[in-house]
Order: structure tokens, then C-alpha cells, then sequence
């Protein structure tokens, strides 16, 4: 696997950021029309999914529109979407019954995709639940070079909060209920690898001959381990199958549809920020988001606008003073729900803007945006009161009909909605965590 | 054991016949005294209370319970005592020692869970059965009374879990092994830590994106050793024999002795590389890439003398490991080694010897680095955002000079084996020009840190630290709540639990529109009995600290507006005031800053939080440490001795259904 030229492009590349702004994208293209052939034999356009976190909730009296129905009024919140209105759907009343037991974010975040109740614990046996993006890459992530990608912006901290490993806060992608699916959070390492792994080619089974004899070994180890470490090394053995495939299907020798299983994407650490720098962060993730989906680097895709209890400083937008996790607690007054608000908003433009840039992109007789499903929201609803009831849900894309504010009955598990994403993706009637049945009545 | 003579006195005095005669009760039904002389007495005092007042009762009833308690007779302490919420049909907190008490070794998970409340002085609540917690005599007895109960083995050494080896060890074991640096946070992500530290197995994942990273590192460190020709040259060697450079290799890769399948897999890459036309170099290359990725190198690998046995001592190459990883963050050096090989570790001499010199060379610098910035918290320095406008003089270089700060007492600290109570206090500060500016102080010039005597009580041990004190505040202000946790996490390991849902939150700025200074709204809170429980504890212990700002600088006025009060009263009781107040309040306890301290060095070395079954070891690690003046390296040496440390649990045998289920990953 010659990775070495592609790479030093790629580095080279990324080191002036604007290349990944306009030239990035045409530098990638015509790489991955050159990918392998049996990755790309589809011929209708595929579905794609992704979902946009955003900690410490959104102020409901904002964000909530006046009327339902196709004619809603857009609340201050919601302002940003007026150009993609008519791509999306705005949900009330959804809620995710397991994260209202423990405390006020982690676990309102890390089971954001999943609905599965989260185990407390400093850091032994972490559980939670496969999320809908992950449970997706597992069903469809094989016909993508990348099974899905995991974007974020900050990193994992070093400590225990409230009896829960912060490992909870930074994750909402979880490959399988117990391990994270890690993110990637430099945009130079998330681009470099689109590029990588979409545009190599074989090696002349150098590298199959090295992972044989790793794989030898840790079967050999692995009889020598104990139960629970046993399980430690499947991580490593599984690890090493994927990569082992993923290798194979590009050398042409290998079987593609089983070339992978559900993988995330890592990342250094994002560098220490400078004041204001937030915003750009930002916007290279998203873009890097869109390069994928439009390359069809893969299908999936989760981003974190930030960790559970960001304590952000959003000083950069207009009119804001602080940080966002301590004016998501508001105390009602006036002054901090502006600013609150305003926070929430830049997210939404943030939102809007995506789709705006998804529904440029055509493909077949259609965009992009037409056949994708992009969540965004948060995993509580008033940040002054964690409260996880009434959470603020935007369903963007042309899969699920846009255009209308549509509240759902008292207590409509939030997993309706991923039960219905499942059957917008071929698996009709399957449940999902706890649903009770593909959302309906939009 | 707890003195049930003493509690019925406090029921008596504070009139509370309920509490007098449950006291009583316990003193009647338990005890195989004689009722002779204490229940006589408090019997007699019972009368005395109820007829004529409560005095002179104390100096009568000395005879206490503490002597030769039964186990019968600690059961019936916890039935009086924690039964009522933690029993029954909803135990509080989920918590049923009822159950718990009928089968204890079937659930020494909750009995752990009821010792670290103990340890951590949360119960039985000052509101509880007692009207009162313990203190320190009767916790130590109340744990003895536990340990015996479950007839704990002291030798047990408690399960780890398997631990991949961390970022920042991989950047020194590739160094090491390689010859030339390698930018691993160039590549590989943070690790996630668990109980405060990156060293915990539990929390060292390897998934398929963490290996492709991994695949593609080592790829691009061989390239590097490619264009290095010195460091290529003392790789491999075209003139020398394959087999013995790849045996060497691949031992110190593996920090043990290569098998003979190991060393034939690897020619066999050699061979087969050069039979499609590789050069030697670029062969043998291949054979360590294959080192390199397996997991017997990524993770450390560990085994025990005798596995017929639950547990026993690790081999003497796994001892070294443990050694090397924990003081220096790497592969043993070849003295190490060699005292692995002969087996001779296995003297306590000799391995408090290797302890000692290890710790006298630079490389024990890793453990300030890795294990007292994480420890501190410094590693989240990095994290924080300080408001540009309100902290304008907060930048990113002196972020880094206070990292520095920190690193540079963490360093002074290891390789003068000072007294590890210099972090609570000590007469100096490491300070350059621009941190001495920073904290006021005046006649340090230069770039250079160095030791400073400093006779203000507000600097000098961590808690003078800029970083620490920035971390623990809010973008606009310090968190008197943040601080006093800090407090209770890192220097006392006991963290308060998390608050209820609903609990409400401060406002993030100093500057009040409403003109309610945070200490006032934090009084308030506390009016609220279910907050105060937490908030006495943690919030005095910040209040101290009020005196320096959030971004570590003294200050006299809370934005320039009210002066700082920094007095507070303990949960204790004591009053003390600012920051000389509270290190002389955790003075006056220095084995309990000790064994907090001990701790996380434990949770560190053995990638686990200690239990039950160390309860015991660690004990004696500070009872060590206090007889050699708490120096660093006497805690260190008392944590090497420990068994979970010295020994290993062996692997369970695996059951064939398991193992054919597994062995064929997804």
C-alpha cells in the first residue's frame, strides 16, 4: 500500500487551509473516481445521514414555532432556515426516556443517539448503546471506503464529573453499547484521511503478510488472557480485520461488500485554540462533511458542535458575553435568555447553512440534500433546567417531508424518529432502543 | 468500632431520648459484656439525664465498645445505623446493605460502594441514626470490622484489566526503540481517561480507526528511520545476523524474551520480502512493522509466576515493565532488564534499590509530566477560556509558562525527594519574569523558571498554581464550587456527588446586575438542606481561595468593585481565613492529604482505583511514608510494595464456548 505520496499531497494540501475551502474539494474528486470500482457499481443515488450536536439545549420560548402545520411562523431560533425551509422538519414533543434518570448532560448526550440508558461509572464497564449512525454504518457502511465519519470540535477531558467518565459527554457515536466510535477532531486529519483511504492502492501484499502474522499473535494471546481482557483484545482483533479487508477490497482481492464494519474517525487533538478561532473550527468540520458525503467517502456522519457541559466562550457572536454552558443556565432572566438564544441561533445558521450547501450538489436527476437526513438538535431542551422533555428537533434533507412543524403526542420516544430513519434505509419495521414505532403522522 | 457508650451520651445530651435509647438498645442486645459496668452506668445516666440534667455524665461513662468487637456486633452497628435507608424495599441510593449484610461476599461491590462513602466521611450522615458521622478511630475499626467480615485476602491484587500502552508512553517506547522522535500527537488521539488518569485499562480503546492511525504511524516513523541513515544504520546492521538483531528487536519491543515463533514469523516476512525483490533493509524493515503492530507490543502484555494459583508474583519481566512504565513512561533500560533476567528483582532490596536510582534520573521526570499534570489537572489547561476581555492578559504564552510552573514544582518535587506535603505548603514558588509579574512579585527576571522563596502564604504548593487555580475557574470568574471540589477530589480524594436534578446554577460573572455576590447566592443555596450536605463541604474550602482570581492573580476586590472575603467555616466546624487558613487546616491532617495522594499515584501505576482488598497496603504505604518524613520517593517505594503492584491475578481458564466464539471477531 504505497499511502506515502498520497499522503505528503495531502499534508502539503492541508497545510494551506484554503485549499480545503475550493481546491480541496476538486483535489479529492478526481481521486475518488478513480477509487476502486466495485465501491462505486451503484446506480440509484444513495441515502445518507448525519447528525449535528449541539450542547446545554436550546431555550424552548425560542426556539419553539407559533403554529403547527405547513404555515408555521419561524421563531427567533429558527430564523436562520428560512432559505431551506422547505427542507425541513421541525419535531416537538420527542423525548428520550432513559436519559431523564442520572444527571444533567452526559448522559442527556451520550445516549442522544441511541435512547439507551447509561451506566454510571468513572470508567470501568462504560455502556450505553450503539447509536442510530453507528447501528447505519454497520448495515451500509460497507459500501462506502469510510463506514462513516465522527466529527468534533473538543477534546476528551481528563477526569471524572458527577460520577461519570467525561467519555460520556464527548461522545454521541457509539460503535458498539460499550466502546465510542472515536471522532475526528483536526480538520487536517479528518480531510487527510478521506484522501487517504479513498485514493490508495495495493502494496503488493506487504501489508497482508504483516498483519498475518499480528493476527497470528493475538489469537495466540488471547488464550492466554482472562475474560474481560479477552474482550479488550477483540477490540484490538477486530480492529486489525477491518483494516486487514479494508486493504484487501482495494487490491481488488478480497470480497468489498464485507470490507467493513463500523468504524469512527479519530483525530489528534484539536490544537489549542486561539480566541475566536471556534467559528473556523467549525465551519473546515462542516466543509469536511460535505467533501465526504459529496465524494461519497461515506454515507454517515455525526458531528459535535461541542462536548456535553461546553463551558464555550461565545463571545464572538454579536451581542453574546460568555460562556455557553453557564448562560444555558439563564435563571429566567432576561438578559442571559437573550444571549442563550443567540447561541442556539448561530447553531441553526450553522444548520441551515449545511443544507443550503447539500441542496447545491446534484447528483443523478437530484441533490444531495434531496436524499439525505440531517439531524440536528440537542439531547435536552432548557438548558436552566436539563430538562430532557420537549427536545428541540430539526429533521433536514428531502427524505422526511419538510416544510411543516409537526408535534408529536405526549411522551413519542425520540428512537420513533431513528426507527424511522432505519426504514428510509430499507430496514422497514425494525425497532430501535426503546421506540414504539416509526414516527409517524408527518 | 464505634463507641455506642459515646453515642448514647450524645443522644442523652442533646435530649434526644429516641437516639439514647437506640444506643442503648445496641449496648443491651449485642454486646457480650458484662452488664456490669457500662450499661449499668448508662443506664444510671439515663435516669441522671432524665432527672437531673447532663452534667459530669461524660467523665463516668469512660468504658467504651472498641475493644474485641465481634462481627456480630458490627453487623448490628450497621443495622442500627444504615439500615434505614439502605434496606428494605427502596434502599437509598439503590444501595441494599440489608441484602448485602445476609450474603457479604456476594456483593462486595456494594460494600465497596459503602466504604468509599465511609472513607470519603459522607456516611453515616451527621442527620443519620447517629446524629453524627465517625471519626477517624471509628472509621479505621469500621473497615477493620468490613475487611474481617469479608474475610478479605491482603494479598489479593485485584483485577486490571489489559492496558493498551498510552500516547504519550508509545511516544517515548518508539523513540527508545527507534532512535528517532516520533510525533504520535501528530497521529493518534487523546486517550480517554477514567478515575482522573489515561492510564486505566478500561478506557484504552483500540478501534478499527485507532488502528488504521496506529498502521499508518508506524508507517510514517519507519520512513522517518528511512531518512535517518545513522538511525537506520543502528537498526539494522546488512553485515550482522538477522535472527539475533530481530531476536533482540523484537525482546525489548515485547519487554520480555522473544519465543522462537515470534522470531521464525518475522524471518519469514524477511524472506518472503526478499524473494519479491526488497532489499535487505527494506526486508527487515517489514519484520519490524510487524513488530510494531502486534498487540503483544501495543499492549502490555502480563503474566504471574504461577497461574495454577488465584493469584501470585508477576515474572520478573512483567515486574520491570510495571517499573519502567510507571516512573519513566517507557521500555526498562538494560540495567532493568538485566535484574529481570537474573530473577533478581525478586529481592526487596535489590527492587527498593532500582526504585531509588530510577527516581535520581531525569527520565523519572516523566511521572511530574504525565502523573502531576493529570493529577492536577493541568493537562486542561490547554481546554480553558479565559474572557480575552476580561483576562486580557491572559495568553497563550503564559498558558504555557503556567503549564511550566507546575511541571517545574512537580520536577524539584521528584528529584529532591522532597516531603510530598510541600504540595499543600511550601516556602517557595517556581517562577520566571513574566509569572512573577504575573502574580505580583518582584525581582525574578528572565525566561528561565526557577525556585523562588516566597513568603506570602497565598503562593507556594498547588494551590498557589496559576493552573490550577485557572482551571478551576469560569471564563469571567473563579468558582468558589469548582475550587472547593478540586480541593476535595485531588488533594483529599473525595469528591462530592453529583448534584440532584434541578439544582440550580451561579450566574458566570462576577459582575452582579442584581448585586448578589456569589458567596451570598451561595449561602442561599445551602438554605436548601439537600444542597447543603454537598455545598458545605466543598464551597469553604473555595471561599478560601477568593483571594486569588481566575486567572491566578492575588486580588483584594471582587472585580474591583467588594473586597474579597475569604474567610469560612469548615464543614468540620473550624473557622479559618484565605488561603494560609486552609493549608493549615490540611496540615493538620497530613496522613489524610498522604492517602489521597497515595491513591491517585495508585490509580496511576496500577490503572485501576484501589478497593477493599487495598485498604490494608495502602495503610501501610502512609504509615511507611510518615516514618520517612512523606518524602516522594518513600511513597513510591510504599506503592511498589503493594501487592497489587508485586502481584497478579492468574487468568481464569477459559471455557471452550467462549473462546470459539470470540476467536472469530466480527
Amino acid at each position: 500500500m504505497k499511502v506515502q505520496p498520497v499522503k505528503r499531497i495531502a499534508r502539503r494540501a492541508l497545510d494551506r487551509r484554503t485549499l480545503l475551502r475550493g481546491a480541496g474539494a476538486a483535489l479529492a474528486i478526481p481521486m475518488l473516481e478513480s477509487m476502486a470500482p466495485p465501491l462505486r457499481t451503484e446506480l440509484v443515488a444513495p441515502k445518507r445521514f448525519a447528525a449535528l450536536f449541539c450542547p446545554n439545549g436550546m431555550l424552548p420560548a425560542a426556539w419553539a414555532p407559533v403554529s403547527e402545520g405547513g404555515d408555521f411562523t419561524l421563531s427567533p431560533t429558527l430564523a436562520p432556515i428560512e432559505g431551506v425551509r422547505e427542507s425541513v422538519l421541525v419535531l416537538g414533543n420527542l423525548f428520550n426516556k432513559a436519559s431523564r434518570a442520572g444527571e444533567g448532560h452526559y448522559v442527556k448526550t451520550t445516549a442522544w443517539l441511541s435512547g439507551a440508558p447509561v451506566k454510571r461509572t468513572g470508567g470501568r464497564d462504560l455502556r450505553v448503546g450503539t447509536s442510530i449512525d453507528q447501528h447505519l454504518a454497520g448495515r451500509v457502511g460497507s459500501r462506502t471506503p469510510l463506514s462513516s465519519l465522527v466529527l468534533g470540535i473538543e477534546s476528551v477531558r481528563n477526569r471524572v464529573d458527577m460520577g461519570y467518565s467525561t467519555v460520556y459527554g464527548a461522545n454521541v457515536s457509539w460503535r458498539t453499547p460499550t466502546v465510542p466510535a472515536e471522532r475526528e477532531l483536526s480538520p487536517r486529519r479528518a480531510f487527510d484521511r478521506l484522501v487517504r483511504w479513498t485514493g490508495t492502492r495495493g502494496d503488493g501484499g506487504r501489508s497482508r503478510r504483516v498483519l498475518d502474522v499480528v493476527l497470528e499473535e493475538a489469537k495466540g494471546l488471547r488464550q492466554a488472557l482472562g475474560t474481560y481482557d479477552r474482550h479488550k483484545l477483540d477490540e484490538y482483533l477486530e480492529s486489525v480485520h477491518t483494516l486487514e479487508s479494508r486493504i484487501a477490497a482495494f487490491e481488488g482481492t478480497g470480497p468489498s461488500d464485507t470490507a467493513d464494519t463500523p468504524d469512527g474517525a479519530v483525530a489528534a487533538d484539536a490544537p489549542p485554540e486561539k480566541p475566536g478561532a471556534y467559528p473556523e473550527h467549525v465551519q473546515l468540520m462542516l466543509e469536511t462533511l460535505l467533501l465526504a458525503f459529496r465524494a461519497d467517502a461515506t454515507r454517515i456522519a455525526t458531528f459535535m458542535f461541542g462536548n456535553a457541559v461546553s463551558g464555550r466562550d461565545f463571545s464572538h457572536v454579536e451581542g453574546v458575553k460568555g460562556g455557553h454552558h453557564g448562560l444555558s443556565h439563564h435563571e429566567n432572566r432576561e438578559g442571559k435568555m437573550a444571549m442563550y438564544a443567540l447561541i442556539n441561533r448561530w447553531h441553526v445558521e450553522r444548520f441551515a447553512w449545511l443544507l443550503g450547501e447539500l441542496g447545491k450538489m446534484e447528483e443523478g436527476s437530484g441533490t444531495v440534500l434531496d436524499r439525505s437526513i440531517i439531524l440536528f438538535g440537542s439531547g435536552l431542551a432548557d438548558g436552566n433546567r436539563h430538562d430532557p422533555n420537549d427536545l428541540p428537533i430539526l429533521v433536514g434533507g428531502g427524505v422526511l417531508p419538510g416544510g411543516q412543524h409537526v408535534r408529536q403526542p405526549e411522551l413519542t420516544p425520540l428512537c420513533n424518529l431513528y426507527a424511522r430513519v432505519l426504514g428510509e434505509f430499507g430496514f422497514e419495521g425494525e425497532a430501535f432502543g426503546d421506540s414504539t414505532g416509526p414516527l409517524a403522522g408527518i | 468500632m464505634v463507641d455506642y457508650g459515646r453515642r448514647f451520651l450524645i443522644g442523652l445530651c442533646r435530649g434526644d431520648q429516641g437516639l439514647a435509647a437506640l444506643a442503648l438498645g445496641c449496648i443491651l442486645s449485642g454486646m457480650r459484656m458484662t452488664m456490669s459496668s457500662a450499661c449499668v452506668l448508662a443506664l444510671g445516666a439515663l435516669s441522671l439525664a432524665a432527672g437531673m440534667g447532663q452534667v459530669g455524665v461524660e467523665a463516668t461513662l469512660s468504658p467504651s465498645f472498641t475493644e474485641g468487637q465481634s462481627d456480630a456486633e458490627w453487623k448490628e452497628f450497621v443495622e442500627l445505623v444504615c439500615l434505614d435507608c439502605h434496606g428494605g424495599r427502596d434502599p437509598s441510593g439503590g444501595l441494599d446493605l440489608g441484602a448485602a449484610l445476609l450474603d457479604p461476599s456476594a456483593h462486595v461491590d456494594d460494600w465497596e460502594k459503602a466504604y468509599s462513602a465511609v472513607q470519603g466521611r459522607y456516611m453515616p450522615p451527621a442527620t443519620g441514626t447517629l446524629g453524627a458521622g465517625l471519626d477517624r478511630e471509628e472509621r479505621i475499626e469500621w473497615t477493620g470490622g468490613l475487611l474481617r467480615l469479608l474475610q478479605a485476602d491482603g494479598e489479593d491484587p485485584g483485577a486490571s484489566t489489559i492496558r493498551r500502552l498510552t500516547r504519550s508512553q508509545l511516544g517515548g517506547v518508539l523513540h527508545d526503540l527507534l532512535g528517532v522522535p516520533v510525533r504520535v500527537n501528530r497521529f493518534l488521539p487523546r486517550d480517554a481517561s477514567g478515575y482522573g488518569f489515561d492510564t486505566t485499562g478500561d478506557t484504552l480503546f483500540v478501534s478499527p480507526y485507532y488502528f488504521e492511525i496506529w498502521f499508518e504511524l508506524v508507517d510514517a516513523a519507519l520512513d522517518d528511520v528511512r531518512g535517518n541513515r545513522k538511525a537506520a544504520m543502528a537498526l539494522y546492521d546488512p553485515g550482522g545476523d538477522v535472527r539475533e538483531q530481530l531476536q533482540e528487536f523484537v525482546g525489548r519491543a515485547f519487554r520480555r524474551r522473544a519465543t522462537e515463533a515470534e522470531v521464525a514469523a518475522r524471518l519469514g516476512i524477511v524472506r518472503a520480502e526478499t524473494l519479491s525483490g526488497a532489499t535487505g533493509e527494506a526486508a527487515y524493515f517489514e519484520a519490524i512493522r510487524a513488530t510494531l503492530l502486534s498487540p503483544v507490543f501495543l499492549f502490555r502484555t502480563e503474566s504471574n509466576v504461577d497461574a495454577s494459583q488465584d493469584h501470585s508474583p508477576v515474572d520478573g519481566h512483567t515486574l520491570a515493565s510495571r517499573l519502567s512504565f510507571f516512573l519513566w513512561g517507557t521500555i526498562p533500560d538494560p540495567e532493568l532488564k538485566g535484574h529481570a533476567d537474573s530473577g533478581g528483582l525478586y529481592d526487596p532490596e535489590v527492587l527498593a534499590s532500582e526504585v531509588q536510582r530510577m527516581l535520581k534520573d531525569d527520565r523519572a521526570m516523566w511521572l511530574g509530566k504525565d502523573f502531576g499534570m493529570q493529577w492536577l489537572g493541568a493537562s486542561e489547561l490547554k481546554d480553558m477560556t479565559p474572557d480575552v476581555r476580561r483576562f486580557g492578559r491572559f495568553n497563550e504564552r503564559l498558558r504555557r509558562t503556567m503549564g511550566d510552573e507546575a511541571l517545574a514544582f512537580f520536577g524539584d518535587l521528584i528529584r529532591h525527594d522532597r516531603s510530598v506535603l510541600e504540595c499543600l505548603d511550601s516556602g517557595h514558588a517556581f517562577l520566571n519574569g513574566q509569572l512573577a509579574q504575573h502574580y505580583g512579585i518582584d525581582g525574578v527576571e528572565g525566561k528561565n523558571i526557577r525556585r523562588v522563596p516566597v513568603d506570602d502564604a497565598r503562593r507556594g504548593g498547588v494551590l498557589g498554581l496559576g493552573a490550577v487555580l485557572t482551571i478551576t475557574s469560569e471564563p469571567l470568574r473563579t468558582s468558589p464550587v469548582k475550587r472547593g471540589q478540586w480541593v476535595l477530589d485531588r488533594l483529599l480524594r473525595s469528591p462530592s456527588p453529583p448534584p440532584p436534578p434541578g439544582a440550580g446554577v451561579l450566574p458566570d460573572d462576577d459582575r452582579q446586575e442584581d448585586g448578589l455576590s456569589l458567596r451570598r447566592r451561595l449561602v442561599l443555596h445551602r438554605a436548601d438542606p439537600s444542597c447543603a450536605s454537598c455545598h458545605s463541604r466543598m464551597d469553604p474550602l473555595g471561599f478560601a481561595l477568593e483571594g486569588l482570581d481566575g486567572i491566578g492573580r492575588i486580588r483584594e476586590l471582587v472585580e474591583g468593585a467588594e473586597p474579597i472575603d475569604d474567610s469560612a467555616v469548615l464543614d468540620s466546624g473550624k473557622s479559618i481565613v484565605g488561603v494560609a487558613g486552609l493549608k493549615e487546616a490540611l496540615l493538620e491532617e497530613p496522613e489524610r492529604f498522604v492517602r489521597a495522594f497515595t491513591e491517585h499515584l495508585f490509580v496511576y501505576a496500577i490503572g485501576r482505583p484501589p478497593g477493599l482488598m487495598d485498604h490494608r497496603a495502602l495503610d501501610g504505604v502512609v504509615r511507611r511514608a510518615a516514618a520517612e518524613g512523606y518524602r516522594f520517593s518513600s511513597v513510591i517505594q510504599g506503592i511498589v510494595s503493594t501487592p497489587a503492584f508485586l502481584r497478579r491475578r492468574s487468568p481464569e481458564p477459559s471455557s471452550t464456548l467462549e473462546s470459539s466464539e470470540a476467536s472469530e471477531p466480527r
